[in-house]
C-alpha cells in the first residue's frame, strides 16, 4: 500500500507545507511497519494470512501515536529543538495516516485500542499482499494519488 | 503457497513493472523534496523491507 506510506503524506504535505515537516511525517508514516518482524522471523506461514502478527502490534494503533505526542515533545524540547512540536506533529500525523488508510483493507486496525482490541474499519482493500499487488482497481487509485501528489507539489496551492 | 515464479511474472509483470515505476516516482518526489535527507526515511526501513523481500520468495516456493 503506498498511499499509507509515501502518497497521502505527500498530499498532506503539498497542502500545508508550512506547518508540516516532511522528514518526520515519512518517517511516522513507516514506523508501524517495525512490527513486521515476528512475521518474517517466523518458520511457517499462518494459515490464515489475516491472524499474523504485522498490523495487529500497539504500533498499528491510533492511541500509541497520541500518547508519544506529548513525551516526544518534552524529550526535544528537552534538547533544545526550537520547532519541536511541529516535528512531533508531523511524525504523529505519519503514524496515524497509515492506520487509518489501511483500516480500510479486510483486516480493519485497532482504532479504539486500548478500550477494545477489535479491528475496525471500512473493509475494502485486500490485506493480502499478492492480492493488492495485482488488482486493476487499486493500481488506477493509487496511480491516481500519486498523479495528484504531483501536481500538488508543482502547484502548492497554499504554500 | 506453492507458485511458480517464472509463470507468475508472465502473467502479472505488467502490474511489477507499473508498482516499480510508481515507486520510482515517488522516491524522486521526496529526494527532490529532502534531498540527502531521504536516507534518513530510507534506510532504518532497508533491514525489514530487505528480509521480507527474501522471505517472499523462500515462501512462494514452499
Ligand atoms: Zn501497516
Amino acid at each position: 500500500m503506498m498511499i499509507a506510506h509515501v502518497t497521502i503524506p505527500l498530499i498532506l504535505y503539498a497542502l500545508f507545507p508550512t506547518h508540516i515537516e516532511l522528514l518526520p511525517l515519512l518517517f511516522g508514516s513507516g514506523f508501524p511497519n517495525f512490527d513486521v518482524f515476528p512475521t518474517l522471523l517466523r518458520k511457517n506461514p499462518p494459515k490464515n494470512a489475516l491472524a499474523e502478527t504485522h498490523a495487529s502490534t500497539i504500533l498499528h494503533t491510533l492511541f500509541l501515536y497520541i500518547v508519544l505526542l506529548p513525551i516526544l515533545y518534552f524529550l526535544l524540547n528537552s534538547y533544545g529543538i526550537v520547532n519541536g512540536w511541529a516535528i512531533v506533529m508531523s511524525f504523529s500525523l505519519g503514524g496515524i495516516i497509515h492506520v487509518l488508510s489501511e483500516s480500510f483493507d479486510e483486516k480493519g486496525r485497532r482504532l479504539l485500542y486500548p478500550l477494545s482490541k477489535k479491528f475496525y474499519g471500512i473493509r475494502v482493500l485486500p490485506y493480502d499482499f499478492w492480492t493488492y499487488l495485482t488488482d486493476k482497481t487499486i493500481i488506477c487509485f493509487e496511480v491516481a494519488l500519486l498523479v495528484l501528489a504531483i501536481l500538488l507539489l508543482l502547484i502548492r496551492p497554499f504554500g | 503457497m506453492k507458485v511458480n515464479l517464472k509463470k507468475w511474472m508472465r502473467t502479472n509483470g505488467a502490474y511489477v513493472a507499473i508498482w516499480i515505476l510508481m515507486g520510482f516516482i515517488a522516491l524522486g518526489l521526496v529526494i527532490y523534496e529532502l534531498g540527502i535527507y531521504t536516507l534518513a526515511v530510507i534506510i532504518p526501513f532497508l533491514p525489514p523491507f530487505i528480509i521480507a523481500m527474501i522471505r517472499m520468495v523462500q515462501e512462494l516456493r514452499k
